[in-house]
């Protein structure tokens, strides 16, 4: 049938307003060459891009979800920056701010994933120093190392799956379940440890050095971890048939049901990827520090919300993608130190996270409605 | 949207600049040429919500005024207490502002090496106070730093023992409970070994019971074991958080067993005036935060290297608590 | 399709199978204490188009939901070309043949039209989505239906109209569709023109010899395109009737049958004003 049999022409919207010239003819939306990129057209389409010329891709750029929000961290470098007499973009201080981020972003990048799914994990801070705590104790202990790490894994994907098998099969808000579970294993920890801090000294194994030692001066591995993790999951979110599942079941579960789509393995899916990522975070740290105890992770189940919530992931599931998850890290970590170096007090520190969560999720509404989301 | 960021980044940098200021004008106490050194960074683990330690931040705080100069106290906030890494992280940050010169607690062995060693790198004097790598405080190429301020925890936990052991007639055999209120705090590990090592030629092996940093959560967990435990010659705490637990716990269970604690606040001043507590071993933390700004200090303007100093342990009764009571809400327990 | 006895034209083409292709029997489910199919038999021959037709709550989306694969029957069974099967999602149902249009569409909208619309049956290159090919199909079905100057496949489908989410989710089921398509009020969002449309895609199905099934309240539009009307009553199939023409009252008289029934009145006995006020409690 051709279009002219007095079609819903009402409403067929080419896009919002003046970009009209993006859509041109024929067969529309992104390049196939996306990358990490959330579900939103990928300006990095060349041959379009030559086609439309550089400033249609600038549109398209600042048409992704994660636009504002990385213009809001380009807005809080700046201030900082001036704030600080130059000492906050110094490297020293980003390197200190990539090792803390990337141990918070590999949590969030889990709880992300996750919450795009529709699911919550309140139970990563226990996981993180659980599973990094008997890292360690191995180690301490003179397992080898890789062994250690792969056990690290086994109990952060265990705690996973136990999370999501509970949550689907038992039909409890993820909510409570982790919540639960966090208790459970916080326990566990003080249980199988006494709640003693476990460090293991120098000369420390390779492999813990591979996990979080220093590249050159204050730039530590660590960040290469966590934006390499970030960018699978970033390709796996939306370019895999699993990724458009788990956006599917986390933006309208019936309609994902309905279009047979294995929702409940989704589902437990995503719960394991959070846990092992938790858990790896845990690795990191203990790479990085070499110490771990029960209290090192208690931080990360709400600062990896926030962290999520800031970088464009909704509460509700189904929107969200990887570069606002690493974006999101990015301006929490760079409160911290900023506010530090610019002489405010520390006091201010979480009244200033407050603020900042609750314009981003507004701004994130907002301008949710003017831009385009999906591929 | 985008105004509302604007917005927000502009509340900030006028936060920024009114709170530099408000700083700076606050420190000017006698002389405004000191504030040309530049900032110092007073660093510590402690929970905004523990008792122990405002006494630490305002004899900082009272050091940099005197001496009129920028200190700035950070500590990690009360959603992170127990997280080693955001402390480390304020350590980072620190070293990254080029400051005068840092005073910090090092709560293990291993996760402070790599900032002090920057530190040490960059020529950034730094001390450290309350709770040292190892349980002697010496610096090592690891843990590199000029001095440590602080109380030997081991000796004191020993001193513990020995003045328990005196004051309340010990024998050999005697049921000693400890209550260990922050397993994970490598002070209060060294404390303990102390007391146990302290114990053991007494013939004594005391009990520990691990309660938590929540006071209500850790006072029913000592109810708990006093009921079921009737015959205790005395009761230990290793801090003012265990001290506390003890006290409630001991008020709604009717008992009366003897407490020896460690550390000194108002509250438990107040139980050594009333009898509660019969005696605590002071590390005088006031004197730690002091100490630590003034020795930075003269590093800055005399090139004086500083030097560890054994704060405590101060053993503190009813006799001698009277005294105290003036300097005590004088330095803000 | 608009004169009464027109529907006699459906009929050769509706013989050319005889067996039916899909079979329910006995299929009854049960939500707690609340029955909503009891017991029903009905099969749906390839080449027919049938109209399911009921008042609200008769159990009209249940049974659609069980022959898509999204309920699991409580008891009874189902049967495709006589063999036995059990569909355990709707994946199952999909991959027997069955394509269905949902009364709630079945879009996220979160997502974009070229994500919707291969939901559950995305297209693979290696390890990864085959977005370009996905796209280009995507388009020519949207030209199909007469979309096709949504040119932004990027955006959310919360974005489109009403009427644009219920020609997608239908224009979605006819591009798959293989042995059998069930429609659950396809037409609530709908022009005229665009009804007309989708009657379309129906008849087009027919002769591509689907089973095709269709839920509709607007008993106008059933009678124009069904071949044969089964009627359903509180869960229970009261009715089973090739479509000779009957008019929208003596529909509505077989919809409300049950409710006779129930009230033990003999249809004869009531006159066409009285049956319309029953209609509408």
């Amino acid at each position: 049938m051709t279009a002219d049999q007095g079609e819903p022409v009402k409403g067929a919207t080419i896009a919002a307003g003046s970009t009209a010239g993006s859509a041109a003819a024929g067969p529309v939306g992104g390049g196939a060459a996306g990358g990490p990129a959330g579900p939103g057209p990928s300006g990095r389409d060349v041959a379009r891009t030559s086609r439309l010329g550089g400033s249609q891709l600038l549109y398209r750029l600042l048409r992704q979800r994660e636009a504002g929000i990385v213009l809001v961290g380009v807005i809080l470098f700046i201030v900082f920056s001036i704030l600080s007499h130059g000492n906050f973009d110094s490297l020293e201080n980003w390197g200190g701010i990539g090792s803390d981020a990337a141990e918070l972003g590999l949590v969030t990048v889990g709880v992300s994933l996750l919450m795009i799914c529709g699911e919550f994990d309140l139970s990563v801070g226990a996981n993180f120093s659980f599973a990094a705590l008997v890292m360690a104790i191995m180690i301490q202990d003179h397992y080898p190392p890789l062994e250690a790490l792969l056990v690290d894994l086994a109990i952060g994907a265990g705690i996973g799956l136990l999370n999501g098998l509970v949550t689907v099969f038992l039909d409890i808000p993820s909510f409570i379940t982790t919540l639960g579970t966090f208790f459970l294993w916080t326990a566990v920890t003080l249980i199988v440890t006494g709640g003693v801090t476990v460090t293991i000294l120098p000369p420390s194994p390779t492999l813990l050095k591979v996990l979080g030692g220093s590249l050159s001066g204050q730039i530590r591995t660590e960040v290469l971890w966590w934006l390499g993790v970030a960018a699978v999951a970033g390709i796996m979110l939306h370019r895999t048939v699993t990724g458009n599942w788990i956006y599917a079941v986390g933006g309208k579960r019936s309609a994902a049901i309905e279009a047979g789509v294995p929702v409940t393995r989704t589902r437990i899916v995503a719960f394991t990827i959070c846990g092992i990522l938790a858990a790896f975070a845990g690795a990191v740290q203990l790479g990085h520090l070499g110490s771990m105890s029960a209290s090192f992770g208690t931080t990360y189940q709400l600062e990896a919300i926030a962290a999520a919530v800031v970088g464009g992931c909704a509460l509700m599931g189904g929107r969200g993608s990887m570069l606002g998850a690493v974006v999101g890290t990015i301006i929490l970590e760079m409160l911290d130190s900023g506010l530090i170096l610019s002489g405010v007090s520390p006091y201010w520190y979480e009244a200033v996270v407050g603020i900042i969560l609750i314009l981003a999720v507004a701004m994130h509404t907002r301008l949710g409605r003017l831009t385009r989301g999906g591929d | 949207m985008l105004p509302l960021a604007v917005l927000a980044a502009a509340a900030l940098a006028v936060a920024g600049c009114s709170s530099s200021s408000s700083s700076s004008s606050a420190s000017s106490g006698t002389t405004s040429a000191n504030s040309s050194l530049g900032t110092f960074y007073f660093i510590s683990h402690g929970c905004p919500t523990d008792p122990f330690w405002p006494p630490v931040w305002n004899g900082a705080a009272d050091a940099g005024k005197q001496l009129g100069i920028k200190v700035d106290i950070l500590h990690i906030t009360s959603s992170e207490c127990g997280s080693t890494s955001a402390e480390v992280s304020l350590l980072d940050t620190a070293i990254a502002a080029h400051p005068a010169g840092i005073a910090t607690t090092v709560t293990d062995a291993t996760s402070f090496s790599s900032a002090l060693q920057t530190a040490a790198k960059d020529n950034i004097p730094v001390v450290v106070f309350n709770s040292a790598p190892t349980a002697s405080g010496v610096p090592s190429t690891a843990n590199p730093y000029l001095a440590y301020l602080g109380q030997q925890n081991y000796s004191a936990g020993q001193g513990l023992a020995t003045e328990a052991a005196s004051e309340f007639s010990l024998s050999k055999g005697a049921s000693v409970v400890v209550i260990d209120h922050e397993p994970t705090n490598i002070s209060l590990t060294q404390r303990l070994q102390g007391v146990k090592a302290a114990f053991a030629p007494m013939g004594i092996t005391p009990t520990v019971v691990n309660t938590s940093d929540d006071i209500s959560q850790g006072s029913s967990i000592v109810s708990s074991y006093l009921a079921t435990h009737k015959s205790v010659a005395a009761i230990l705490t290793l801090g003012t958080t265990g001290t506390d637990e003890v006290a409630e716990a001991q008020s709604s269970a009717g008992t009366h067993f003897k407490i020896g604690a460690m550390d000194l606040d108002t509250t438990t001043l107040s139980y050594i005036e009333n009898g509660t507590v019969t005696f605590t071993v002071d590390q005088q933390p006031y004197l730690q935060g002091y100490l630590s700004i003034v020795e930075l200090f003269l590093d800055a303007t005399e090139g004086a290297s500083p030097v560890s100093i054994s704060t405590g342990p101060v053993f503190l009764t009813s006799s001698n608590v009277k005294a105290l009571a003036k300097y005590v809400t004088h330095t803000g327990y | 399709m608009t004169a009464p006895s027109g529907a006699a034209g459906n009929r050769p083409a509706a013989a050319a199978t005889e067996a039916p292709w899909f079979e329910a029997r006995g299929v009854g489910k049960q939500f707690g204490g609340v029955v909503a199919l009891d017991g029903i038999d009905v099969s749906f021959r390839r080449g027919e188009i049938v109209g399911l037709i009921g008042d609200n709550g008769s159990g009209k989306s249940t049974f659609v939901k069980i022959a898509s694969g999204v309920y699991q029957p409580g008891r009874g069974s189902i049967a495709l070309d006589g063999k036995g099967v059990r569909f355990r999602t709707a994946a199952d149902a999909r991959q027997a043949g069955i394509e269905t249009v949902h009364q709630d569409l079945g879009l996220v909208d979160t997502m974009s039209i070229v994500r919707n619309f291969f939901l559950g049956a995305e297209v693979r290159k290696g390890l990864f989505l085959d977005m370009r090919h996905m796209r280009r199909e995507t388009v020519k079905m949207l030209e199909e239906i007469g979309l096709g100057n949504l040119r932004d496949l990027g955006q959310d489908v919360s974005r489109l109209s009403g009427g644009e989410r219920q020609a997608i989710s239908i224009g979605r089921a006819v591009a798959f569709e293989k042995k059998m398509l069930i429609l659950d009020e396809p037409t609530s969002a709908l022009s005229i023109a665009e009804t007309e449309k989708v009657f379309e895609f129906i008849r087009r199905a027919k002769e591509r010899q689907l089973a095709v099934v269709c839920v509709m309240h607007n008993l106008a539009q059933v009678r124009d395109v069904a071949d044969r009307f089964v009627v359903f009553w509180h869960g229970k199939k009261v009715a089973d009737l090739v479509n000779e023409g009957q008019s929208e009252r003596e529909l509505a008289e077989y919809i409300l049958q049950g409710k006779l029934i129930e009230m033990g009145i003999e249809r004869s006995e009531l006159d066409s004003d009285a049956i319309r006020t029953l209609a509408q409690e």
